[in-house]
């Protein structure tokens, strides 16, 4: 991890100058929670901004102070009077509210659609498995120590996706989309985050294959500091985890690529996913 | 300046919703919200209504303030600021459909790219270089995106980020050794 060049790419000065897009705001809000030394040199650059608007002050004419005023009172007491008022009120409001709603039942529609697919898919590989237990079992007696480790195999994978849908089908499980940076966009990440059990599912939708000597580790912000979650490896482009948090209040989940068995802080160059909670 | 204390007391009372806080903000912070305005639209006029409609904003909008991501300045700053950059490019737009926009070409051309010194930064021409300034102008107060400012001025991606990069780092410097002369 080095903060210094990432302060050296300038994201900061343009965070605070307002000329980041979205993931980079988020970015740049969330990294400041982990690393004192963003936090520090945003804040610094904050207050340049500031004294610097200061410095570039203009009185307004003396009489705008009570027409401001009177405008506020105004707007106040057309929401508590009026009748007519606060219909147009309420239409602003619930335009505003109607975008933001609008975008996030589109989303919730397309998470439960997904999650819906996921455990359909779920459902006929637990059927899958239960036929083929079955089927062990109708097989004669001759191969009974083989077909009961299979079994065992069998049972094993099929807890683990019972476990799977659990913390899918849990009404406390927050779905948190972990969203490449600037270098890599097209990264995507899901985790199934369950706050009451601590637990939750890695799923990664899209990330490169690492070079042999790296692996991904996972990483959850807990009070503005890294907690490991452990390394992954990426032998097939769907992986499946279920991670335990010894904490709670996770703040985001982060993905980095590491050496080989991961390493006790994260080195922010790598950063390849992040999501807030 | 206000001490930390009575800035922290300030943000308390207007978070609680008192009407004399806000008064006392504006007492304190309007100058600097309609300089910033000001220089955005270039209007002293159109200034007032930004100022007008900020502030009432700011006073509908006083819930969603969280003293964790800015201060009360930062987080009213960029509300004048994505006020008044609302109005300046709605006042573009028109003007862009407007018939007079012939003229308005031709006069425009004559200053090109360098007349963006008419909204001037005076108190800062001597600390800035001119390209430090054009940043600044282009990003803060005419909200560009990065990418904007290097396909409206034509020159590279990577210089647009050293330059606002250095812009900022300026006004750190100037504004530390100012504070040690105050």
């Amino acid at each position: 991890m080095n903060t210094k060049d990432y302060i050296a790419t300038g994201i900061i000065d343009s965070y605070v100058l307002g000329s980041v897009n979205e993931q980079e705001r988020r970015e740049v809000e969330c990294l400041s929670h982990i690393y004192p030394e963003i936090l520090e040199e945003l804040k610094l650059s904050q207050q340049s901004i500031e004294k610097f608007a200061f410095n570039e002050a203009v009185e307004p004419p003396k009489e705008l102070k009570a027409k401001i005023f009177a405008a506020i009172k105004n707007e106040s007491s057309q929401t508590t009077n009026g009748v007519a008022k606060k219909i147009e009120l309420h239409a602003d409001k619930n335009n505003n509210a109607g975008n933001g709603f609008k975008w996030i039942s589109l989303l919730a529609a397309a998470c439960l659609l997904g999650a819906v697919a996921f455990i359909y898919k779920l459902n006929q590989d637990n059927n899958h498995l239960e036929q083929k237990i079955a089927k062990v079992e109708q097989d004669g007696i001759s191969k009974v120590d083989e077909q009961k480790i299979a079994g065992d195999k069998m049972l094993v994978a099929l807890n683990e996706t019972t476990e799977e849908k659990n913390i899918l089908l849990n009404q406390n499980t927050q779905k948190i989309m972990l969203k490449g940076t600037d270098k890599n966009p097209e990264n995507l990440a899901t985790i199934f985050y369950n706050p009451q059990e601590d637990k939750a599912m890695l799923m990664v939708n899209n990330l490169p294959i690492p070079p042999s000597d790296h692996q991904y580790q996972l990483w959850a912000i807990v009070d503005g500091k890294p907690l490991d979650l452990g390394v992954f490896d990426m032998k097939s482009s769907d992986v499946k985890a279920m991670v335990k948090i010894n904490a709670s209040k996770v703040q985001a989940f982060a993905i980095t690529m590491e050496t080989l068995g991961g390493n006790p802080t994260p080195n922010l160059e790598q950063l390849k996913v992040i999501g807030n909670v | 300046m206000l001490a930390k204390s009575e800035l922290e007391n300030l943000t308390l009372r207007f978070k609680n919703g008192q009407d004399s806080a806000l008064s006392d903000i504006y007492d304190h912070f309007s100058g600097a919200l309609f300089g910033i305005a000001k220089k955005i639209v270039n209007s002293q006029e159109v200034a007032e209504d930004v100022l007008q409609d900020s502030f009432i904003k700011i006073w509908k909008k006083r819930d969603t303030f969280d003293s964790e991501k800015a201060t009360l300045f930062t987080w009213m700053l960029n509300i004048t600021r994505n006020t008044a950059i609302d109005y300046y490019r709605k006042s573009k737009k028109s003007n862009l459909t407007s018939i007079q926009d012939f003229e308005n070409g031709v006069y425009d051309s004559t200053g090109g790219v360098q007349n963006i010194n008419t909204i001037g930064l005076q108190n800062l021409v001597s600390k800035l270089n001119a390209d430090q300034q054009v940043m600044i102008e282009y990003l803060y107060f005419k909200g560009y995106t990065q990418q904007e400012v290097s396909d409206e001025l034509d020159i590279p991606l990577g210089t647009v980020k050293t330059r606002s990069r250095s812009a900022v780092q300026e006004l750190r410097k100037y504004f530390s050794l100012l504070l040690f002369w105050i």
